[in-house]
């Protein structure tokens, strides 16, 4: 594994851990070296639940700009990164930790919409309401 | 074959465009909301109140789209599990992003193999909702993967993601 695969899989994972700040890293790669990276994790990705908890607190705090967070959602959600690529795309395999995958889907899914000209905004009560759902007090 | 619940639709329905003539003026529009806040997509209403069209919305124009048959499905959980094979992982991946909120799940197949998978879901804002569409490949492979919202005058926005 070179290098650059190896660097790339920590940013992968710290990105489904919900640390944003390897959001670069996985969004300025190309597709197929996601997936090589995704392959010498060696495990299949999982979103745990903090790992929601944490982008939605980052949004909150102020610490992730709304951008990111759905950035973050986007890719989650689908398995590659959003408009960069054109052609037929094998999405990374990326599943939501078993337990909680209704709350982390509701959650990424809401998250996803940021931006949009219909609720495109999530609120600091919504976002508060978001942590709720995801088990946070 | 694909593993399916609901009914299978008739195939070759006539797409319309949105905004298209025929998607608006008599007593239906595109993409209203009844009172209930039931969605009113798929029945398009003629302007015409001779004759009644129906058609299946996917938001696409017509030249793209050639009509295969169209599984839906009655929840969130039915759509995860009603397909086989890669397009069925692929499936079950993009219904999973379906909120409890979320209905209209169907899958219509494309030629080679592949198909349409799709699912609405009314926004917080009354009288709005937002298709949810991504088409693959016979593998899963993602060929197309976008959002339209739609309000109580028609369709808004589309965001592509793929």
């Amino acid at each position: 594994m070179s290098v650059a695969i190896a660097d790339l899989a920590t940013s992968l994972d710290r990105l489904i851990r919900g640390d944003l700040g390897s959001l670069g890293a996985i969004v300025s790669a190309e597709h197929t070296e996601v997936l090589r990276a995704a392959e010498a994790l060696g495990t299949p990705l999982m979103i745990p639940r903090t790992a929601a908890i944490s982008v939605v607190r980052g949004l909150i705090d102020g610490a992730y700009a709304p951008e990111m967070a759905q950035a973050w959602a986007s890719f989650v959600g689908a398995g590659f990164v959003a408009n960069r690529f054109t052609g037929p795309i094998r999405p990374v395999a990326i599943d939501f930790e078993e337990a909680f995958e209704d709350t982390i889907s509701a959650a990424v899914s809401r998250l996803d919409e940021i931006g949009d000209l219909v609720d495109g905004e999530v609120t600091t009560d919504e976002a508060l309401k978001l942590l709720q759902l995801l088990g946070e007090p | 074959m694909p593993r399916h619940s609901g009914n299978t639709a008739a195939t070759g329905r006539k797409q319309k465009r949105p905004g298209s003539r025929e998607d608006h003026g008599g007593t239906g529009r595109f993409g209203w909301l009844d009172g209930t806040g039931r969605r009113r997509l798929r029945a398009c209403e003629r302007v015409s109140a001779q004759s009644w069209e129906s058609c299946w919305y996917s938001g696409d124009d017509p030249q793209t789209v050639t009509g295969g048959a169209v599984l839906n499905f009655g929840s969130r959980a039915a759509a995860r599990e009603g397909l086989s094979g890669e397009a069925g992982t692929a499936a079950n991946c993009f219904f999973r992003g379906a909120t409890s909120k979320s209905q209209d799940f169907q899958a219509q197949e494309l030629p080679g193999g592949g198909y349409r998978l799709q699912f609405f879901s009314p926004a917080n804002n009354p009288g709005y909702g937002k298709l949810y569409v991504q088409e693959i490949d016979r593998t899963g492979n993602v060929l197309r993967r976008y959002k339209d919202t739609i309000g109580p005058d028609g369709f808004i926005e589309r965001k592509m993601v793929q």
